[in-house]
C-alpha cells in the first residue's frame, strides 16, 4: 500500500512540473503568435490607411508635412473634386471649384472618375456572369458527366493554369483587334446590333474587355469542378430516380447545393475583373475601366511640377472602396465556402 | 406471376474480371418485403442499386411488372429509393423535398399539396413541413426521405442500409415504423442491410448473399432453423452458430457425431430429415449448433447428449448469460469476411458460445456439462459447405 502511494505522488512529482512546462510554452507561443499576425495586419493595413491619409490631406502640406501620421491641413474637397465632373459645371461655377482645387494644391485635370467606375462595373459584372455560368457548367461536366477522354481533356484545361496570362496578351489582342461581326449573317440584316457596324473589331468595347474572360478560366472551372466531386452522389442520383434530367439536375439540386463556392468564386472573379490593367490598358485604351484611369491621371500630372497625390490617392481610395464594401459585406460567406471546401 | 423478376442478374465493373453480382435470379411477389443481407462486399448495394437502373446490368434482365426494364431509364422504372444517407435536398424545405417528384411529374399544386400533407400525416412530419433537412433529427430525416419515396406510389421501393446512420434506440423505432408503413400501403420492397436482425425483424422473405452469389433466399424462420449452407448458418444468428469438425460414427445403428473427446448420438428424427447422413460414416463433416440450443446440464436435465467444457468468458446479460466454453476442440470458420475483420484472422478468438439462463450458476474458469438438444443439429459436408 505504502509503495503504491510512494509511487503515485513520485508520478504526481513527475507530470506536475511538464504540465507547467506545457501550459508556459502555450502562452508564450500564443503571444508570439499574436504578435506576428498583429506585425502582418499592420503592414497590410498602413498602405491603405496612408492612402486615407493623403486623400484626407492638402497636397501642398504632406510634402512640406511628411512625418505626421496624421492628415496635415485636413480636408474632404479631394474626395468633392475627384467625384466632380467639371464639364457639367457653369464657367463661373468652374472657375470657383479650380480655385478650390488650387487651395487644396491639386491639378486642374477634370478626372470624372464616374465613367470608368461605369464601365468597371460593366466589364466585370459581364465577366462575372459569364464566367460563373459557363464555368460551372463545363465543371459540372467534368465532375459528374461519364464521357470517353474526360480526365484528358481536364488535364489540357489544367495545363493551362501553367501559362503565364502575359502569353496570351499580344494574340488575344489580335484576336479582339479582328473580330467583326458580318452585317448580314445567312442574309439577315444584323446592321442593328450595336457592335455590328463596328469596324475596329472589338477593341475598346465592353464585348472586347470581356471576351477573354467570359466564358472561362482554368482555375474556375478546377475550383468549381473540385466543390462538385464533394457534393453527394447520392442526392443526385436521388434527383435521378425523382425523375430529373441533367438540366434539372443541375440547375435545381446542383447549383443551389454549390451556392457558397459559386458566391465566392464571384467575388473573387469580380475582384480580378475589376483590378485587371494590363488587359483594358492594352485593348480598351478608348474605353478606360478604373485601373486604366488612375493611370492616366497619374500619366496627366506634368514631371516637373509637384504630384497630385492627395487627387490620386482619393481616386485610388475611392476605386478600391467598392470591393472593400464587398469584402467586408460578404467575406464571411468566402471563409465559411473556403472551410466548408476543407472538410469535404 | 412475380411483380419484380431478376433473372441471372450479373454485374462485372469496368476494371475488374470478379462479378459484383454474379447470376441473381429472384422473384419478387407483389406487395412482399424482402431483404438483402449479407456482409460488406457481398453485392447486396450494387443489386438493389442494378433494380433502381442506377448501376447498368452487365448481364441477365429485370423486370417489373410484366415489363421489361434491363435497359430503361431510372427515371422511367416507376421505383423510388431511399438512401443510407436520406440524400435530402438541403436547400428545399421538407416539403418542397417531397413534392419534388411530383413537381417533375407535372402534378398540379393542388394536388401536390394534398399529397405531401397526407403523405405528411402517415409519417407524422406535418409540424416540420416547412423546415430544411438541416434543422431536423436523423430519425426525422429518415421519414422525410421516406415521405420523398412514398408520395409517389412508386410500384416498387427500394432501401438502402436506410438505418445505419441511426443509434441503436432510434433504429429499433425505425425498424418497426418502417415495416408497419410497408405494410400499411402494400407496396413492393427491397431493403438491403447488413444487420441480420434488422433483415430477420423486417423482412417477408431474407435473400442471403455472399461474393455477389445468392446463398438461400427464405423466410426468416426457415434461414433460422434450415439453413442451406455452412455461410448461411454462420451469418444469420447472433451469437452465430457453432460449428465443429466432427466425425461419423455407426454403432450397430446408432449413428453419433464425435467432436474432439465428446460424442453426441444423433436421435432417429434427425436421421430421418437428413437420410444421407449415415453414408457420411468414417468421413469427417460439419457440425452445428446453435447457442440457444446449448444449455446448462444442471437446469435442463431432458437433454440426454452431454459435452464438457470450460467457460473463458461470461457475459451477462441479465435474460441470459452469453458462455464461451472451451470444449476443447476448436470451431470450423464459417467463410463470413465480417466475422475475419472482427477477429482479425486470430482463430482463438473462435470460442464455443453458448447462450444460458440466468438461473445457470456457470462460473468462469469452472467446468461444466453442458447439454445439446440434438434434434436441432445441422449437418454440412465440409467440402461444398451445403447442408447434408
Amino acid at each position: 500500500m505504502s509503495e503504491t502511494t510512494t509511487s503515485d505522488a513520485t508520478a504526481a512529482a513527475v507530470t506536475a512540473p511538464a504540465v507547467q512546462r506545457r501550459s508556459g510554452g502555450i502562452r508564450l507561443g500564443r503571444v508570439a503568435a499574436w504578435g506576428l499576425l498583429g506585425v502582418f495586419m499592420i503592414a497590410s493595413l498602413f498602405p491603405v490607411y496612408w492612402a486615407l491619409r493623403t486623400a484626407l490631406s492638402n497636397n501642398t502640406a504632406i510634402i512640406s508635412d511628411t512625418d505626421n501620421l496624421l492628415p496635415p491641413e485636413f480636408t474632404t474637397f479631394n474626395f468633392e473634386r475627384v467625384l466632380t465632373d467639371q464639364s457639367t459645371l457653369s464657367p463661373a461655377e468652374r472657375a470657383d471649384f479650380q480655385e478650390q482645387v488650387s487651395e487644396v494644391g491639386g491639378n486642374d485635370t477634370n478626372f470624372n472618375i464616374w465613367s470608368p467606375i461605369i464601365n468597371s462595373v460593366i466589364v466585370a459584372t459581364v465577366i462575372t456572369v459569364g464566367q460563373v455560368f459557363f464555368c460551372s457548367m463545363s465543371a459540372y461536366a467534368f465532375a459528374r458527366l461519364k464521357f470517353k477522354g474526360r480526365e484528358a481533356l481536364f488535364t489540357l484545361f489544367l495545363s493551362a493554369l501553367m501559362v503565364p496570362p502575359i502569353f496570351a496578351l499580344i494574340p488575344n489582342l489580335l484576336l479582339v483587334r479582328d473580330l467583326k461581326l458580318d452585317t448580314y449573317l445567312f442574309e439577315i440584316d444584323l446592321g442593328w446590333l450595336p457592335w455590328a457596324a463596328e469596324t475596329t473589331g472589338w477593341t475598346s468595347t465592353y464585348a472586347g474587355l470581356a471576351a477573354p474572360y467570359f466564358l472561362m478560366t482554368p482555375f474556375a472551372i478546377f475550383f468549381l469542378r473540385q466543390f462538385f466531386i464533394g457534393i453527394s452522389k447520392e442526392v443526385e442520383e436521388a434527383a435521378v430516380l425523382d425523375g430529373a434530367g441533367h438540366l434539372r439536375r443541375f440547375f435545381e439540386v446542383i447549383l443551389p447545393m454549390a451556392a457558397a463556392p459559386i458566391f465566392t468564386l464571384a467575388l473573387i472573379t469580380y475582384v480580378n475583373a475589376w483590378n485587371d490593367f494590363l488587359w483594358p490598358f492594352t485593348a480598351g485604351r478608348n474605353l478606360s475601366v478604373i485601373t486604366v484611369a488612375l493611370n492616366d491621371f497619374r500619366a496627366q500630372t506634368p514631371g516637373t511640377t509637384r504630384p497630385d497625390w492627395s487627387g490620386l490617392m482619393t481616386a485610388t481610395f475611392i476605386a478600391g472602396a467598392p470591393i472593400l464594401a464587398l469584402f467586408a459585406l460578404l467575406g464571411r460567406k468566402v471563409v465559411d465556402s473556403i472551410q466548408f471546401s476543407g472538410i469535404k | 406471376m412475380s411483380y419484380v423478376s431478376l433473372r441471372g442478374l450479373t454485374k462485372v465493373y469496368a476494371g475488374s474480371d470478379e462479378p459484383a453480382v454474379d447470376g441473381l435470379s429472384l422473384d419478387i411477389n407483389e406487395g412482399e418485403f424482402v431483404v438483402f443481407v449479407g456482409p460488406s462486399g457481398c453485392g447486396k448495394s450494387t443489386a438493389l442499386r442494378m433494380v433502381a437502373g442506377l448501376e447498368s446490368i452487365t448481364k441477365g434482365g429485370l423486370h417489373i411488372a410484366d415489363e421489361e426494364m434491363t435497359n430503361v431509364s431510372p427515371q422511367n422504372r416507376d421505383i423510388a429509393m431511399v438512401f443510407q444517407n436520406y440524400a435530402l435536398y438541403p436547400h428545399m424545405s421538407v416539403g418542397k423535398n417531397m413534392a419534388y417528384p411530383l413537381k417533375i411529374a407535372g402534378v398540379s399544386k393542388a394536388e401536390i399539396a394534398e399529397r405531401v400533407q397526407s403523405t405528411a400525416k402517415v409519417l407524422q412530419l406535418e409540424e416540420y413541413l416547412d423546415r430544411k433537412p438541416g434543422n431536423l433529427s436523423g430519425g426525422q430525416r429518415q421519414r422525410v426521405a421516406m415521405g420523398r419515396a412514398l408520395i409517389r406510389s412508386p410500384k416498387v421501393f427500394l432501401m438502402d442500409e436506410p438505418l445505419s446512420n441511426l443509434d441503436a434506440k432510434l433504429r429499433v423505432y425505425m425498424r418497426t415504423e418502417i415495416a408497419r408503413i410497408q405494410q400499411d400501403l402494400g407496396i413492393t420492397t427491397i431493403y438491403v442491410t447488413h444487420d441480420q436482425v434488422e433483415a430477420m425483424t423486417m423482412g417477408d422473405r431474407v435473400v442471403v448473399l455472399k461474393d455477389g452469389v445468392l446463398q438461400q433466399a427464405d423466410t426468416p424462420a426457415n434461414l433460422y432453423s434450415n439453413p442451406a449452407n455452412m455461410f448461411v448458418a454462420g451469418f444469420i444468428g447472433s451469437p452465430a452458430m457453432n460449428l465443429f469438425e466432427g466425425s461419423v460414427s455407426n454403432l450397430d445403428g446408432e449413428v453419433a457425431v464425435h467432436l474432439g473427446p465428446n460424442t453426441v448420438p444423433v436421435p432417429a428424427a434427425v436421421l430421418a430429415a437428413h437420410p444421407s447422413l449415415p453414408d457420411k460414416v468414417g468421413q469427417t463433416i460439419a457440425v452445428g449448433v446453435r447457442p440457444d440450443d446449448m444449455y446448462d446440464a444442471a437446469l435442463a436435465p431432458q437433454y440426454e447428449a452431454r459435452i464438457t467444457g470450460t467457460p473463458v468468458l461470461l457475459e451477462s446479460l441479465g435474460s441470459e448469460i452469453v458462455t464461451h466454453l472451451d470444449i476443447g476442440v476448436r470451431p470450423m470458420d464459417s467463410t463470413d469476411p465480417d466475422m475475419e475483420d472482427l477477429t482479425g484472422g486470430d482463430d482463438d478468438a473462435h470460442a464455443v458460445v453458448a447462450r444460458f439462463s440466468p438461473h445457470s450458476t456457470v462460473k468462469q474458469g469452472q467446468p461444466i456439462e453442458v447439454s445439446i438438444d440434438t434434434n436441432r443439429l445441422h449437418f454440412f459436408d465440409i467440402a461444398t459447405g451445403n447442408k447434408i
